[in-house]
């Protein structure tokens, strides 16, 4: 069975990416698939080149036949979504696709049409091939997007018997997490300690629960605020959910993304402690 | 005016910027629209002075007018309505509420019920000031209904600030549907150009005016204030990380509480983004 | 009677799936004229509720009997609701041999689910 690793975070800039980044390296047989389809930068650390790059039709939208419009407004009533201006004008961001417009349409003046809502690269890299996807600024569903991202990615992996795939999941606990969590064998949580970041992090607990997830928690920059770290921790413990790792701030962190290198394979202490090495071993469980 | 502050990336200090800029301020009303994960409550003290739920519609399909013709499920794109054998099934999560399932329907067997897919907190701060945030309850797949209710309650407002979700999506959108102004707040690291693009991308579209600020700018490199230049984009402030403001702000602090080079900044923003309407 | 297996490919001495609702195809063995018949499962590009559409597609061929890796709750209801049983088969073994198994009773009836639907 293909060991799929999620790494999520309900707080964005908690620092996920970097550690995406960070274990890919200890991988040999991976295929790397990333879900933040919102923010995806996993490409500007795995540098990779496109291999095949394709349109992703998300769902068919309305186009309206402008001979045959009669203006009767029908449709503009009928869509529970706004998404049809008085003067009927599709408002593409806010429609959902549901075909209510073009089945009230007394002229048949309305049809429905393949969109297309982001785009799909498949790169070769160093580490192994990867899976990332563009959405167009606005678009909805990137849930779907996500599923597609995925799905490539096992098919890779299948196809190239690899045994590991690693997903870069996005922040939030909205449809395109849901997606990126489901029937994966581990996730990460990465967590910071401010009270945000435990905000957040009791929303994503309660979701990966939700979905019978098998999660543990990287409190990252825990020395910034050693307070909140041990809050962080005593919520977890009730929970039964286990800190795997806590990692110091560390400007060298930023330093390496800055310099478009992978904070593992600097020369920061922390990626040589046991600590760490105990995480890596455990992902390859 | 409406003002939205919105960020390519979480983390990038979108809330900190949000929370501050809107104590600092004499007058004016803040929205967190980032209904997943709504973090500006834990900076703002405020009264709890309203709390409403917002509602989705549903279907609820009557058995005995039901004729098992399996036209609602043919219709419906979401697969939210199957209809088998004996029953109709309704999948209450999967459901956009669209209404053509009951259109469909011959025998009018599909009435709509409410679910609650979140709910809104209204708060009053000092003595003119108003704060509302939404939370969508874990496990619903969008947002946008509850980010247009917090909208729609405060349309009429005079100085508006919107704390809108990060990234571009559907939410996004709907957050800064109403915005004569957009902040973004980014940082200087590669991610953050990259994800920053994404916004300016959007915003360009949506033909919204906008300007940047650049936060933890020394934990970063030049490349930002090149690329705001060659685009032409106005920086409006840039703001420095330091350990004392992320120790602050970990316990839920207003920097501008505690300190001064903050407020100055907070100060500076409010006077480019409203002018004298502040005053 | 009809019984479905989820298959990665199109015949009978295909491996099976390791999903249902998103598997490749379903075969439908007929053991009144003792045929097999491939149908691809259209349900497995859908963005969400791809569980409940799988088990329509399987509800208008008719079928008895479902023979399956895992089931979502919501796929669970949908062939509750379409009459149809479910039993849980073991990976990496072909379409036919699931088949054999079940006729030798050694497969396990669902009666709850296995797994978290997928939105």
């Amino acid at each position: 069975m293909i060991n799929e690793i999620v790494v999520i975070s309900g707080k964005g800039g908690t620092g996920k990416t970097s550690l995406t980044a960070s274990i890919i390296p200890y991988f040999e047989d991976l295929v790397i698939a990333d879900c933040d389809v919102d923010a995806p930068d996993l490409n500007i650390l795995i540098k990779g080149d496109i291999v095949q790059e394709r349109d992703f039709i998300g769902f068919q939208r309305p186009v309206i036949d402008y001979d045959k419009c009669t203006y009767c407004g029908l449709c503009q009533t009928s869509c529970n979504f706004n998404a049809i201006s008085e003067d009927i004008i599709i408002k593409n961001a806010t429609c959902e696709g549901c075909k209510v417009c073009e089945y009230v349409c007394p002229t048949d003046a309305i049809t429905m049409h393949d969109t297309i809502i982001g785009k799909i690269y498949h790169r070769k890299t160093i580490f192994g091939p990867m899976i990332d996807a563009r959405l167009i600024p606005g678009e909805e569903s990137s849930g779907k997007l996500v599923a597609e991202v995925r799905k490539l990615a096992r098919d890779v992996a299948y196809e190239e018997n690899r045994n590991t795939i690693i997903i870069d999941g996005s922040p939030g606990i909205a449809c395109n997490v849901i997606s990126a969590i489901t029937g994966v064998s581990k996730a990460i949580i990465v967590t910071e300690p401010t009270i945000s970041g435990l905000h957040d992090l009791k929303k994503v607990v309660h979701l990966v629960r939700m979905f019978s997830v098998k999660a543990k928690v990287i409190i990252n920059k825990y020395d910034l605020s050693l307070s909140k770290a041990k809050e962080i921790k005593e919520y977890l413990d009730l929970m039964g959910i286990e800190v795997i790792l806590e990692l110091p701030f560390d400007v060298e962190m930023v330093n390496s993304i800055n310099n478009l290198k992978i904070p593992s394979t600097t020369d920061m202490p922390f990626f040589s402690s046991d600590e760490w090495f105990k995480f890596i071993e455990y992902l390859r469980k | 005016m409406n003002i939205a502050i919105l960020s390519g990336k979480g983390g990038t200090g979108k809330t900190t910027l949000s929370v501050n800029l809107f104590s600092y301020l004499n007058k004016g009303t803040l929205i967190d629209t980032d209904v997943e994960e709504p973090n500006s409550h834990l900076f703002l003290k405020g009264k709890l002075i309203k709390e409403e739920g917002v509602y989705k519609k549903y279907p609820l399909v009557d058995d005995d007018l039901c004729n098992y013709c399996g036209k609602c499920g043919d219709f419906c794109n979401f697969n939210a309505i199957i209809p088998a054998k004996k029953k109709v099934l309704v999948f209450q999560d999967l459901c956009h509420d669209c209404g053509g399932c009951s259109l469909v329907c011959p025998t009018d067997a599909i009435k709509y019920i409410d679910k609650e897919v979140g709910k809104i907190y209204h708060h009053q701060i000092d003595d003119n000031k108003l704060f509302l945030y939404g939370n969508m309850t874990v496990g619903e797949v969008s947002g946008v209904k509850i980010i247009e209710t917090l909208e729609e309650t405060t349309k009429n407002e005079e100085i508006l600030l919107i704390d809108s979700p990060p990234g571009t999506s559907c939410s996004t959108v709907a957050a800064i549907k109403g915005a004569d102004y957009c902040i973004i707040c980014a940082e200087p690291t590669p991610f953050g150009i990259s994800d920053m693009r994404m916004v300016v991308e959007l915003l360009r579209a949506e033909k919204r005016n906008f300007g940047v600020v650049v936060n933890k700018y020394n934990l970063g490199n030049s490349e930002i204030f090149k690329y705001l230049e060659e685009e032409g984009i106005e920086l409006l402030e840039k703001i420095k990380f330091d350990r004392e403001f992320a120790n602050l702000l970990a316990d839920g602090e207003l920097l501008i509480n505690h300190s001064e080079y903050f407020t100055n900044k907070m100060a500076n923003i409010a006077k480019k983004v409203l002018g004298d309407k502040n005053d | 009677m009809k019984i479905a297996i989820s298959s990665s490919e199109n015949n009978e001495n295909s491996k099976v799936s390791d999903r249902f609702a998103r598997s490749e195809y379903f075969i439908i063995y007929d053991h009144d004229k003792l045929s097999f018949e491939a149908i691809v499962n259209t349900a497995k590009d859908e963005g969400s509720g791809a569980g409940g559409k799988a088990v329509k597609i399987l509800g208008d061929a008719g079928v008895d009997i479902a023979l399956v890796p895992e089931l979502g709750p919501k796929a669970l209801e949908a062939l509750l609701a379409f009459d149809i049983k479910s039993y849980q088969y073991p990976r990496e073994k072909t379409v036919k041999e699931v088949l054999y198994l079940y006729f030798e009773k050694k497969l396990p009836e669902l009666l709850i689910s296995t797994s978290k639907g997928k939105h």
